[in-house]
């Protein structure tokens, strides 16, 4: 399997178009998948996520790529989850209690806190304090979100950020899953950065 | 308090960036795609299209220009104008663009918000309100440009357009609008507490010192601007650095 080759899940959320042109720009080729089996021919894989926990889980199940994700998982596929993409790695979310995530990590997803001054959506730049990988650490990444994860293992967290009185899981590493809590497509050159170290990385 | 951020917001005619004062005079200032390149490179943190034309004529151009700003420019873009039910908020997100800005058509309709909200989500629906001073604490909503009033008062709309699920403000003041002479503190004085979701201002920007008073207004969340940097007045980056000494954080 070629090493620059990638599969973006395609089931119709988020702005899918601005992540298949970051990969362009650092010379990937992306693929968009609309069929599960198709996943098949992937070692490296991107899932997306825009809107609620609920939304993009229903629309995973019923496309059949949790079963599919699962068994890539299994077989150690490396998988990048942004934003709820990230979430739905986790058993469950505040945002909609009802709906089991893809219980890849153990965890939860909770609603951030907030006050007068420190709104929900949190919209905007924000500095991510990572743990090693030093050339992405204290940069500023894009942030669009309500809810953050709560890892129950809190050693799989490689960078978090401070809104108001939260800490951001704003990146984590677990096995063969990478996530991250802002957008890295949406985060200009450290953005593109991130993206590198997840193609690249060789561990 | 989060980060302050700074948008470019480019009008745009056919291909071009246009700009007027108080939203009117509209001039061509050059090719859209270049000035959001450049600010892109210096630094800026989002960028705003707003198609003047769209809803008269076609929508050809600005689906040009995403096609070249998400090859490009990889910041966190938003696109109005013409704007007119879920499906071509779906088109536009389809083509590039991470967030539609919506005023004249909610206005006509508000469910069109909700019905919006519901497909897209919130985080990417900004309710676009352009105020105008009426009478003393009195603010009214204009549609299209600021050319047209609505009757609604600033107020009660923006509770309504959050309720109907907008997830960011950008708040026009169409007196300020292109004049420079600083931000419209009373209207956004008067709308701040209002507001719960994150909060753009536009119009007024001047000089550098407009922001100091900014520290006292935290829930401003980002700054909409046009005419400084448009017509090379000042760069992103001297901008940033004057919020930075100001202790208003900004991405760097």
């Amino acid at each position: 399997m070629s090493d620059n080759k990638i599969a973006i899940v395609n089931y119709e959320v988020g702005n899918i178009l601005s992540i298949q042109r970051c990969l362009e720009k650092i010379n990937c080729k992306s693929y968009l998948i609309s069929n599960p089996n198709d996943l098949d021919d992937f070692d490296k894989i991107i899932l997306p996520g825009v809107g609620r926990f609920d939304y993009v889980m229903n629309k995973l199940n019923d496309l059949g790529f949790s079963e599919k994700l699962l068994k890539k998982n299994k077989h150690r596929a490396r998988i990048l989850g942004i934003c709820v993409g990230m979430q739905v790695f986790f058993e469950s979310s505040e945002e909609s209690i009802k709906t089991a995530g893809l219980c890849f990590i153990k965890g939860r997803v909770k609603k951030i806190l907030i006050n007068s001054n420190i709104k929900a959506p949190h919209i905007g730049w924000n500095k991510v304090y990572m743990n090693k990988e030093n050339s992405l650490s204290n940069k500023y990444y894009y942030f669009v979100h309500s809810y953050s994860a709560m890892p129950q293992d809190q050693k799989i967290i490689t960078g978090f950020a401070y809104y108001g009185n939260n800490k951001i899981t704003s990146s984590i590493k677990f096995q063969n899953l990478f996530g991250t809590q802002f957008h890295p497509e949406k985060s200009s050159t450290s953005g593109l950065d991130y993206l590198n170290y997840f193609i690249k990385n060789n561990e | 308090m989060s980060n302050l951020r700074i948008i470019s917001r480019l009008d745009i005619k056919n291909e071009n960036l246009i700009k007027g004062i108080n939203l009117e005079g509209l001039r061509k200032i050059g090719k859209a795609s270049d000035f959001a390149n450049k600010y892109y490179q210096d630094g800026i943190d989002e960028i705003i299209y707003i198609d003047s034309v769209a809803s008269l004529y076609s929508r050809k151009f600005i689906f040009e220009i995403l096609e070249y700003t998400t090859k490009n420019i990889f910041i966190p873009i938003t696109v109005g104008g013409g704007i007119s039910s879920a499906l071509s908020a779906k088109e536009v997100l389809k083509s590039g663009a991470d967030k539609i800005a919506i005023n004249t058509n909610a206005v006509k309709k508000p469910i069109i918000l909700k019905e919006i909200s519901d497909e897209i989500g919130s985080q990417s629906l900004v309710s676009y309100i352009e105020a105008k001073k009426v009478s003393n604490d009195n603010w009214e909503v204009y549609t299209n440009n600021g050319r047209e009033k609505s009757g609604k008062n600033i107020l009660e709309w923006i509770e309504e357009v959050q309720f109907m699920g907008a997830g960011e403000v950008l708040l026009t003041s169409v007196d300020y609008e292109g004049t420079k002479k600083g931000f419209d503190i009373d209207l956004i004085n008067h709308v701040v507490k209002k507001i719960k979701v994150p909060l753009i201002i536009n119009g007024g920007f001047g000089k550098l010192d407009d922001f100091n008073i900014l520290k006292n207004i935290p829930s401003v969340n980002a700054v909409c601007i046009s005419t400084m940097l448009h017509y090379n007045l000042l760069e992103v980056k001297e901008i940033k650095n004057h919020c930075n000494n100001l202790g208003l954080n900004v991405r760097q």
